[in-house]
């Protein structure tokens, strides 16, 4: 008999989860957007120097905007960032959600699946 | 110029890819490397990030529809992640020439696989992690009847999914393909159900590689930001569009375009 209200609830978090997601993918494009148009405008065309391959750490490359006090690349940076933290947000709070459902295994689960995603970040930073 | 260029490419890219409901990987990868030239390592970050973006955006839809089987998506997220972990530390050991060949031959599978017709099935029997975990379901046919299902094989379906994760981390792939071959397959899930739920996982896949690739520098966003806001704008118009272009020709030709750039690919990766 409790069942129905308790679905209600979760299906309402599972709605705020769905406009978090949408409302962070429009957030970090409108950045990627204003970012790389300001670039564009600025430097003009350099795509052909990615014909070789040759990564520059994320850090680095903040530091490095940082200190030229290279706005533009920030504010795509930014963007990127935010972005790659979407899918992050969707699985911590689907964890929160089994939480509140009760339901031990998956909720576990699913923060597994958070420690990995962030283990997984920490991989690209070269020690 | 070539950068408004690589926006409008990935525009196309973006609702092609929804028209046909495939991520916009599938073709960002070959566009940024035999047309623009682009090393093909910042071509796969790039296209991880272009992922992210229109499967988080429709994420967002498909949990409303009560299609996507949330519980499976979790505990199936389990292996794609650990996949696209593996896949990100081997990447750092194989030549841009074999990650040619390979993307080569997926595309190529990629081409067989949408010729491949589904046939529906539902099983009424559980494995017994489905009972445990309670993964099994229901979703809504037409007249919102909702017909039960349950899973079978999920320790088979657990290991295709990593390995859909390492194809993901290595190629910029979403790996939809192998997900729903594996769910399709393996698990004999409903096939709007598995559709839906691959669709919803695509987005953790591939940011646990994405995020990796973003720190180690492999996304510069003078690429990553005209792909990804290209695809973002054309898989919301494609999206909108579906309904009123005939799909099964699109697909057809689509199958040949395939074909023909997954020869390229190898070509290239044997050069």
């Amino acid at each position: 008999m409790s069942a129905e209200p308790k679905k209600d609830s979760l299906h309402e978090l599972e709605l705020i989860i769905s406009q978090i997601l949408r409302g962070g993918v429009l957030f970090a494009g409108i950045f990627l957007l204003i970012g790389w148009l300001w670039m564009w405008f600025r430097d003009g065309d350099n795509l052909q120097t990615f014909t070789s391959y040759e990564p520059r750490p994320l850090i680095e490359n903040i530091h490095w905007a940082l200190v030229m006090n290279d706005r533009a690349l920030l504010v795509s940076l930014f963007g990127l960032v935010a972005l790659v933290c979407l899918p992050l947000i969707r699985v911590l709070m689907t964890g929160v959600l089994f939480i509140k459902q009760k339901d031990k295994g998956l909720a576990i689960m699913a923060f597994a699946v958070f420690i990995a995603l962030v283990g997984s970040f920490l991989l690209g930073i070269d020690i | 110029m070539p950068e408004i260029l690589l926006l409008l490419t990935s525009v196309g890219a973006g609702f092609l890819g929804a028209l046909l409901g495939l991520g916009g990987g599938i073709i960002v990868v070959p566009v940024l490397t035999l047309v623009y030239h682009i090393d093909i390592r910042y071509a796969i970050a790039a296209s991880l990030i272009s992922i992210v973006a229109t499967s988080s955006g429709a994420a967002a839809s498909y949990l409303k529809d009560s299609l996507t089987n949330l519980r499976l998506a979790v505990f199936l997220e389990v292996g794609t992640v650990s996949g696209a972990i593996v896949g990100f530390l081997v990447s750092s050991f194989i030549k841009a020439q074999f990650l040619f060949l390979l993307f080569g031959v997926f595309l190529f599978f990629s081409a067989v696989m949408m010729l491949r017709k589904r046939g529906e099935h539902i099983s009424t029997v559980n494995h017994p992690w489905a009972e445990k975990l309670k993964l099994d379901g229901e979703y809504p046919e037409q007249e919102h009847r909702m017909i039960p299902y349950k899973v079978q094989n999920v320790p088979l379906g657990l290991f295709a999914m990593f390995g859909a994760g390492v194809m993901s981390a290595l190629l910029g792939i979403g790996s939809g393909i192998f997900k729903v071959l594996a769910m399709d397959g393996a698990m004999k899930l409903p096939i709007k159900v598995s559709s839906a739920t691959s669709n919803f996982m695509i987005g953790v896949t591939a940011s646990a590689s994405a995020g990796a690739y973003l720190l180690r520098g492999d996304i510069r966003p003078e690429i990553a930001a005209p792909v990804a806001v290209g695809i973002i704008v054309g898989s919301f118009v494609g999206a909108k569009a579906m309904v009123k272009i005939p799909a099964v020709r699109i697909r057809q030709i689509f199958v040949v375009v395939l074909g023909v750039v997954s020869i390229q690919m190898i070509i290239k990766g044997l050069k």
